[in-house]
């Protein structure tokens, strides 16, 4: 049996079929999550945030006017979510902890990550300020081209061509040049 | 992509691209959990266009005739063919009661248009074209109020309407806003 595409899926939900959407979820929970994860650097806050961009998608799934491109709609919401965490977390962060290596931590990557090479990535990426974090990860995680970016980011091309070479920069210096501590 | 340092960047973020691809299991019951969030969450649905939302309607004598004569007055100005190339015209009748609003896109290249807007449930409409000169319109009545709108061209590509400005929603997409006054467009 063919999978139903995302907007036929779409389409039954908001013609009444509300299970259609638990397919949805199966469909793009996990790769969400993921780049939540990468983003947010903690796997309760990209749990947290993943739960609510799906509660928020459905809830305003009529405005999801194009309605194939649903996982691109889901993304920015996913974006959007990070955003608003990493900002309260940074003022949270001002306003409590004054310790850096206690705002560090809440940075480190999951425990099972440690000592790996995905555990130093993702501890170099905690680095990178969360321009050049979305950046780097749309371009080398998602793997989209820097107009898809821009649609989603709503920043120019030439600016998200700058946000990864930053990035890119910093990552090999914490990576390559003065190690990952 | 010629710039040394670029495809040095290029090859530098694939292989951190391809590590940070590793599979992220979700949290033990994380589907579950957001499957029970959902299910206590109203079901979304199309939202009815406010022409077929069931509403009660009462008139005084007076009221009746006052109605009366502004759906006179609206099919005089339908018949007038109230018309400009750039920006959504309003036909005015009278304050209160509905505007025939003529929203036109100049596209010569396109195969077909349509409007989609918070006045339809975003169910895009299908412009007719003119003779000649890629001119797609449509006049609907509206009530004052403030829309949001945007053009689809060729089913697939969204575009705000070129005569006002473009704002994008909180879901990414572009738009126009209209801003529909008793007598004029703001």
């Amino acid at each position: 049996m063919t999978a139903r595409s995302d907007g036929t899926l779409v389409q039954a939900v908001l013609a009444g079929d509300g299970d259609a959407f638990a397919a949805l979820v199966r469909r793009h929970q996990a790769p969400m999550f993921r780049y939540a994860v990468r983003m947010c650097g903690d796997r309760d806050d990209a749990d947290d945030v993943v739960q609510s961009a799906f509660v928020r998608a459905y809830r305003n799934l009529a405005q999801c006017r194009e309605m194939e491109r649903f996982a691109s709609w889901l993304r920015q919401i996913v974006m959007n979510e990070c955003r608003t965490l990493l900002a309260t977390r940074n003022r949270r962060s001002r306003w409590f902890v004054a310790d850096e290596a206690v705002l560090a931590a809440t940075l480190a990557p999951a425990e099972s990550t440690e000592g790996t090479e995905l555990g130093r990535i993702e501890r170099a990426l905690g680095t990178l300020t969360p321009d050049l974090r979305e950046a780097f990860l749309l371009k080398h995680l998602e793997e989209l081209s820097y107009e898809e970016m821009a649609e989603l980011t709503g920043a120019g091309v030439s600016a998200l061509k700058m946000r990864v070479k930053r990035a890119c920069e910093q990552l090999r210096e914490r990576l390559e040049g003065r190690g990952d501590d | 992509m010629t710039d040394p340092i670029e495809q040095d960047d290029a090859r530098f973020g694939a292989r951190l691209g391809a590590t940070l691809r590793a599979a992220e299991p979700l949290p033990p019951g994380a589907e579950a959990r957001l499957l029970a969030t959902l299910a206590a969450t109203p079901r979304p649905s199309r939202p009815l266009p406010w022409w077929r939302r069931p509403r009660t309607l009462r008139l005084s004598p007076i009221g009746g005739l006052a109605l009366a004569a502004g759906f006179a007055g609206l099919m005089v100005l339908g018949t007038l063919g109230v018309t400009r190339e750039t920006a959504p015209t309003v036909a005015a009748v009278a304050p209160d009661t509905v505007h025939l609003v003529r929203f036109v896109l100049v596209n010569p290249g396109a195969r077909q248009v349509s409007l989609a807007g918070d006045f339809n449930g975003w169910q895009a409409e299908a412009l007719t074209p003119a003779a000649s000169g890629g001119v797609w319109s449509v006049a609907l009545p509206l009530r004052a109020g403030r829309y949001e709108y945007a053009f689809v061209v060729d089913g697939e590509r969204w575009i705000a309407d070129p005569a006002l400005p473009a704002a994008r929603d909180e879901f990414g997409g572009v738009h126009s806003v209209l801003h529909l006054g008793a007598d004029r467009v703001m």
